[in-house]
């Protein structure tokens, strides 16, 4: 898969979570986004960048409905608070999956020379969760090792400081090793050249389609969009909305290798 | 010194010429426009706004004082009952559902769009138009919207569409068409059932037009059962307790059960969760 394809996906799938607060569309989106991960998420740590982001969607879901019960509260603005929490957790789980699946390194591959740090601290920004996880997997590793206890919270500094200071070391061995191999300067090699094949191209059409649908959606404004929270009623849902939120489910369906 | 002196002189009167050549531009930056549409009558005020902001609610208890609209809210003042005489007497504002006051927004061009969240939780922006229709459906899709409405044809005329006090402008309103004679429509009857018809309220006639259908709407009805007082806009513990039950009764009404698109789609939802699981499960063996 051309990292290109996954960065179109991935911002598609953010739009559509973030133009909706119609739970029929939001859950197809979720659980495309799961179904991607579990498809194609890279071995090692980075596959559980999902996990994160979803518990962080969660905590966000939270955090929204709480801060509602302060003020005056309806059954009404409960639930919209619980809808806009869950499109902002969506919109998170959509990244997560990103992360677990693409290679932040070979999305900077994709950058014009000029752009090369800019798009280097753009690859550095993007990783920090998987890189984070690895990090602090290695040091409690560590630790273990060493007969230390890493009970839940109280290890909490004692990992902390490891995983910051080993976050920073990797950030400037990366540029250095790039420096050192003319990154940005000279021509660049096309060693392994990406290219967009048949997997990439449709998941790329599938994930514009589902966007164009929801954006026009958004441009036109179609009730269907926005649930309506007074007075309380269902949501509405159409074929083409929920298919068009299905769209991103495509990848999962295809081999990344091809 | 003396330049800073020039400089404010020319702010001065550049300030001085804008006010001087576009006196409406100038008072829209502090006013919201306010459409009331009671599918028999339809009403448009043009309301000043104070520095800080208000929201939807408080839009309509301002152009009750600027204006005299009649309005009653309920559920703990956080919905509207009654508008210019329409609607629910008491303060479950949904008593007379499936028909009840919809909350559009207008878009900038004179269109609308449904308000998904409650009139109290909105902001009015200086120059937003905000529109009020009586009459069934769920939502944006098959509510019934209120005429299309710009800002400019709400408060472009600021004089004739925003009389400082109703009763004043009533008596002015009352020279004007007698003097207008038989131009003007004969009685406010004619006016009121033909709202989609009245002309937009530009320069003179068509603002006085519509002002004499509000004050005959408001005349045919006897004085005493106007509400000027906002009954129920502090929220009392019995008010909140009416509130929640009171939603609940009306979400119930509703009942008419989810789209079947959408339950198709949370099961189709469910089976890529179900077959996500088997994926990973498969992956990691």
């Amino acid at each position: 898969m051309h990292p290109g394809g996954w960065i179109l996906w991935a911002l598609c799938g953010g739009l559509v979570a973030i133009s909706t607060t119609n739970p029929f569309f939001l859950i197809p989106v979720f659980a495309s986004a799961w179904i991607v991960h579990a498809a194609h998420k890279r071995e090692g740590p980075m596959a559980r960048s999902f996990r994160t982001f979803a518990l962080f969607g969660l905590l966000t879901i939270g955090t929204r409905t709480a801060l509602v019960l302060l003020g005056p509260v309806t059954r009404g603005s409960v639930v919209a608070a619980l809808l806009e929490g869950t499109r902002l957790a969506v919109l998170l789980t959509v990244f997560g999956t990103f992360n677990s699946v693409a290679d932040p390194y070979g999305v900077l591959r994709l950058s014009p020379r000029r752009f090369h740090e800019p798009a280097l601290a753009a690859a550095l920004a993007l990783s920090i969760t998987p890189r984070t996880i690895a990090a602090a997997g290695r040091v409690r590793e560590a630790q273990r090792l060493r007969g230390i206890e890493v009970r839940r919270w109280r290890s909490l500094p004692a990992l902390a400081v490891p995983v910051l200071e080993s976050g920073m070391e990797e950030a400037v061995t990366l540029a250095e090793s790039m420096d050192a191999r003319g990154h940005g300067y000279g021509p660049r090699s096309r060693y392994r050249r990406e290219r967009w094949g048949v997997v990439s191209l449709v998941t790329a059409t599938a994930a514009l389609s589902a966007a164009v649908v929801f954006i026009g959606r958004l441009v036109v404004h179609d009730p269907s969009l926005a649930m309506s929270t007074f007075p309380l009623t269902w949501p509405a849902a159409d074929a083409l909305g929920v298919g068009a939120a299905f769209l991103l489910a495509v990848p999962a369906f295809l081999k990344a290798s091809e | 010194m003396n330049r800073v002196c020039g400089l404010a002189a020319v702010l001065v009167a550049s300030c001085i010429q804008l006010v001087s050549v576009a006196p409406a531009a100038c008072a829209a930056g502090d006013s919201a426009a306010l459409v009331v549409d009671t599918a028999d009558d339809e009403y448009r005020y043009c309301v000043e706004l104070p520095d800080d902001s208000v929201s939807g609610i408080e839009l309509i208890e301002l152009a009750s004082e600027q204006h005299g609209l009649d309005y009653r809210l309920g559920y703990g003042g956080e919905a509207v009952c009654m508008l210019a005489g329409v609607g629910t007497e008491g303060d479950d504002c949904f008593e007379k559902y499936p028909d009840y006051w919809g909350y559009w927004r207008g878009d900038g061009d004179g269109g609308w769009s449904w308000s998904g969240s409650g009139a109290g939780s909105t902001q009015v922006e200086p120059g937003d138009v905000e529109g009020w229709s009586w009459g069934t459906g769920q939502d944006g899709s098959s509510h019934p919207q209120p005429p299309s409405t710009t800002y400019g044809s709400v408060c472009g005329v600021a004089e004739e569409t925003a009389p400082a006090k109703p009763d004043k402008a009533r008596h002015r309103q009352d020279e004007t068409a007698s003097a207008a004679g038989s131009e003007a429509p004969p009685d406010g009857s004619e006016a009121a059932s033909e709202p989609s018809v009245q002309p937009e309220p530009n320069p003179e006639e068509p603002s006085k037009n519509e002002s004499k259908g509000e004050r005959d709407a408001r005349a045919r009805k006897p004085r005493a059962e106007i509400i000027e007082e906002p009954a129920s806009t502090g929220i009392t513990e019995a008010d909140a307790e009416r509130e929640t039950s009171a939603v609940a009764v009306a979400s119930s009404r509703a009942g008419d059960g989810p789209p079947a698109a959408g339950l198709v789609g949370l099961g189709a939802a469910a089976a890529l969760g179900g077959a996500g699981v088997v994926i990973a499960r498969r992956r990691k063996t």
